[in-house]
């Protein structure tokens, strides 16, 4: 038995609603054997006592009342149950090991104190629109993230774009981190895969500020490295 | 759920009670902006959907531009070049259309150049199954500079084979099919031309026949399958456009066949309107046996056999003459003349022969008799070691040697048997044992019953006809059908009448009417030959011959060993035209010639057969004169 397969990839899935873990298991689920891994979910919520306005608009652009800390608790605890079946099955069908948590706090925070254990991060975030958007290599990238995006992109018939903070590699080359991410927000991506460790991402709000700029599912290489 | 606005302090967003711990001013300008936000957000979300749309159709448009300026300038060849047929214009129309409509699917192939395992430039992206749906199913195709209308022979006509098929591919346990699966039927290959059918073939087959009545009658072939037809299919399937149908069968088959379906199947006679009635033998002239053999060299030819000689090819059509049993024909049975051909090239071959000679073609025809035999052989067998007796020697009284031919799996051959007739006194009844016994055939009771009207009209007509005669076929033990032995059956009934004794050495075929005149029948040289093998076998003295009707003496093809042993005297072949010259020939007495007087010369067969019938008829009178007895004549 070889070493790769006497200890399969471990793959952390975060989301903060069930829409974003659906956003992940469904690339978990595109990209088949490529991911064969041990999964853990982790929902993170947001801390109820961070909303402060009185209205929420829905994604049709209703406004509606904010809902009451226990409505809101109550939501959040759906969506981790669906979050937590639909990972079990999607286990069972690969008949992979599998674990969930629940937890409450900032997603980057979270991510970075779980991610440890894990050997790729994947945070869901749900779809805004319609529209499909990129992939999005961030260079420099390691060999591993470069091919997983080439796969990504092939399995979801999108082209692959590559931005980079390197003068030497990369489709589009960026000086400054923050013109990196002020790109990559205006950008319709269908997904991120970033390497932790290599810039622009070295602590954890790098990584927050990525997951804000990139506003789809971001994959997180090496991130035992966190 | 939505968004939810909220306002940020250094990169932080403030809590409830941060808020709440703001000067009024302060917390009511953050309120204020959020709200307005708040409005703005909501305006961009409902209009996002449209956005979104419109986006779509933009890109759509966009691509679908791109797409037509190149699909356009492709297509452009294709309807320069067939643009004058409408139906492939029409086509075309079509599929630039679909290629503008999917243009992803090329797209797609030239996101994933450069990722399989050969060079670009030899990747063949459309056998890819996306690209299905633009291949051409070429059904019907017709090789270059081939000219004139298609003539399709088909082995097989099955449903299937004639109006075409859907095949299917198993895929997960599941049956797939698409428009390039369907395949064409001889029909479709036919179209515009000549399709030739074996009719046995097409009505052996299920469901063909119908078929073929249902295109020919809708002018076009619609492409279904069995189980749809018996309504076993009920999945769905390809329903393929009915092609418009222009053709002409040809329907092969015997004439019995013929006659059942003019009278079976109304649609026939509608549906098959030319009818060619082809004969099985054809004239023999000079100009024709030339013919002949360059057909048959041709056959020889196409099946790579050793050329003919030329004394082959003459005893080919020697056997050809034998096969249409008519020395002025020639058999069009060529299958069978090819089968000795085929034969003949095996011997020649073995022996190293260049040509197939005529000994080759005698060796292959003797060995197919020689294989066929076995029956005729054991009959003479049973004749040579007397269990059937048949004289050909000596002289006998109301016997004589008739001759028939027995056919078994297509080999034919003569046989003699005896036949014998006995005479007395009677009430004018001539018995036909193997019609008492029901193995007669009718025709045979025809030919007994004519020998009635031949004697009651040439002897004594002012007499009752007083005769009580049996005839019988000796050690015959199966069905007798057809008239040609009633001569020899007439020369027999004489011979016992007159009590003239008939030479054994002869035997005799031909019916005969009631005017005593021979008649021709079928099979002579069979049965001469049968004859001669029987003398042969006794020994041949020169004093055997057979009489044959003299109309049959152009039908003569006899074997070359009887042939030979007629020129040197051994044997004899007499052509007769009637009962008087026959009966003089057998018994060696004059028949006589009615005189003016109304009696026949004295002595001659006529006269003795006169007196007895004349005599039988005085004895039967004063007989049933004769007081008390039962047959005592009414007054």
């Amino acid at each position: 038995m070889s070493a790769a397969t006497a200890r399969r990839t471990r793959l952390l899935l975060g989301a903060g609603s069930f829409s974003d873990a659906e956003s992940a298991l469904k690339l978990v689920e595109l990209l088949g054997e490529r991911m064969a891994a041990d999964l853990r979910g982790l929902f993170i919520e947001a801390p109820v006592g961070a909303l402060t306005s009185r209205h929420v608009i829905s994604m049709t652009g209703q406004l509606i009342e904010t809902p009451t800390a226990e409505d809101a608790a109550r939501a959040t605890n759906r969506d981790a149950r669906a979050f937590r079946r639909r990972l079990s099955l999607l286990a069972q069908s690969r008949t992979v090991e599998w674990s969930f948590e629940q937890r409450s706090g900032d997603v980057a925070t979270c991510l970075c104190e779980t991610a440890q254990d894990w050997d790729i991060a994947l945070m869901g975030s749900g779809p805004l629109h319609h529209a499909p958007g990129r992939v999005v290599c961030i260079a420099p990238a390691s060999a591993q993230a470069q091919e997983l995006a080439q796969a990504l992109a092939g399995v979801l018939g999108v082209d692959l774009l590559s931005l980079s903070l390197s003068q030497d590699e990369g489709d589009e080359r960026f000086t400054s981190q923050t013109g990196l991410l002020a790109r990559l927000n205006r950008l319709n991506a269908a997904a991120v895969v970033a390497d932790w460790g290599m810039p622009p991402l070295s602590n954890e709000k790098d990584l927050r500020d990525l997951i804000t700029a990139a506003r789809c599912p971001v994959l997180l290489l090496g991130s035992r490295k966190v | 759920m939505g968004f939810m606005l909220t306002a940020i302090r250094d990169g932080q967003p403030l809590s409830p009670q941060d808020v709440q711990e703001m000067e009024e001013d302060d917390r009511r300008d953050i309120e204020e902006k959020i709200g307005k936000l708040q409005q703005e957000l909501a305006e961009i979300l409902r209009e996002a959907p449209k956005i979104e749309k419109a986006h779509r159709k933009a890109v759509e448009a966009l691509n679908a531009g791109m797409a037509e300026r190149v699909v356009s300038d492709r297509v452009a060849d294709l309807t320069e070049t067939f643009g004058d047929q409408a139906a492939i214009a029409e086509y075309l129309a079509a599929l630039r259309t679909d290629i503008i409509d999917n243009a992803e699917l090329f797209l797609m192939v030239r996101a994933q150049e450069g990722q399989g395992p050969f060079p670009e430039a030899i990747r063949q992206h459309h056998r890819e199954r996306a690209f299905d749906r633009y291949k051409v199913n070429v059904m019907v195709s017709r090789e270059q500079g081939e000219t004139g209308a298609p003539v399709i022979h088909e082995d097989l006509p099955s449903f299937d084979h004639l109006t075409g098929r859907i095949e299917h591919i198993s895929e997960m346990g599941a049956l797939l099919t698409n428009f390039t699966m369907i395949k064409p039927g001889a029909l479709h290959r036919a179209n515009g031309g000549y399709l030739v059918l074996e009719a046995r073939d097409v009505l052996r087959e299920p469901l063909a026949w119908d078929a073929l009545k249902r295109c020919l009658k809708a002018g076009s072939i619609t492409i279904t399958t069995v189980a749809e037809r018996m309504g076993f299919a009920s999945t769905t399937q390809l329903e393929p456009d009915p092609i418009p149908l222009d053709v002409r069968v040809v329907l092969v088959g015997d004439r019995i066949l013929h006659a059942l379906l003019v009278h079976l199947d109304p649609d026939f006679s509608e549906l098959f309107k030319l009818q060619a009635d082809f004969d099985e033998d054809m004239d023999r002239d000079s100009e024709t046996i030339a013919d002949y053999a360059r057909s048959i060299a041709t056959v020889a030819q196409k099946e790579d056999l050793l050329p003919i000689a030329a004394a082959g090819m003459a005893r080919l059509i020697e056997e050809s003459v034998r096969l249409a049993d008519d020395s002025t024909k020639l058999t069009l049975r060529l299958g069978q003349l090819a089968d000795i051909l085929r034969e003949a090239d095996h011997y020649a071959r073995t022996d190293g022969q260049d040509t197939i000679s005529a000994d080759e073609v005698a060796r292959a025809i003797d060995a197919q008799e020689g294989r066929a035999s076995r029956v005729r052989d054991r009959i003479r067998e049973s004749i040579e070691r007397g269990i059937l007796t048949i004289a050909t020697e000596g002289e006998a009284v109301g016997q004589i040697n008739g001759l028939s031919v027995a056919s078994l799996n297509g080999f034919r051959f003569g046989r003699p048997s005896r036949i014998t007739a006995r005479v007395r006194m009677g009430s004018g009844k001539l018995v036909d044992i193997e019609r008492e016994v029901e193995l007669g055939g009718p025709l045979h009771s025809k030919g007994v019953m004519i020998l009635s009207g031949y004697l009651t009209a040439s002897f004594a007509p002012d007499a009752p006809f007083s005769l009580h005669a049996s005839l019988v076929f000796e050690q015959s033990y199966g069905g007798i059908d057809g008239d040609s032995a009633s001569s020899a059956e007439l020369y027999a009934l004489l011979s016992a009448l007159a009590e003239v004794p008939i030479q054994q050495g002869y035997a005799v075929t031909g019916s005969v009417n009631q005017f005593g005149e021979v008649q021709a029948i079928g099979g002579v040289n069979e049965k001469i030959e049968g004859f001669f093998a029987t003398c042969k076998a006794h020994g041949l003295t020169g004093d055997q011959a057979v009489l044959i009707p003299r109309s049959n003496v152009e039908h003569l093809c006899l074997q070359h060993e009887v042939v030979d042993a007629v020129r040197q005297g051994q044997f004899g072949v007499i052509a007769v035209g009637t009962i008087a010259e026959g009966i003089e020939i057998l018994t060696g007495v004059t028949a006589g010639e009615r005189g003016t007087d109304g009696t026949y010369p004295e002595g001659t067969i006529n006269a003795r057969v006169e007196a007895r019938l004349r005599a039988f008829a005085e004895t039967r009178k004063a007989f049933v004169r004769k007081p008390g007895t039962d047959d005592e004549a009414p007054a």
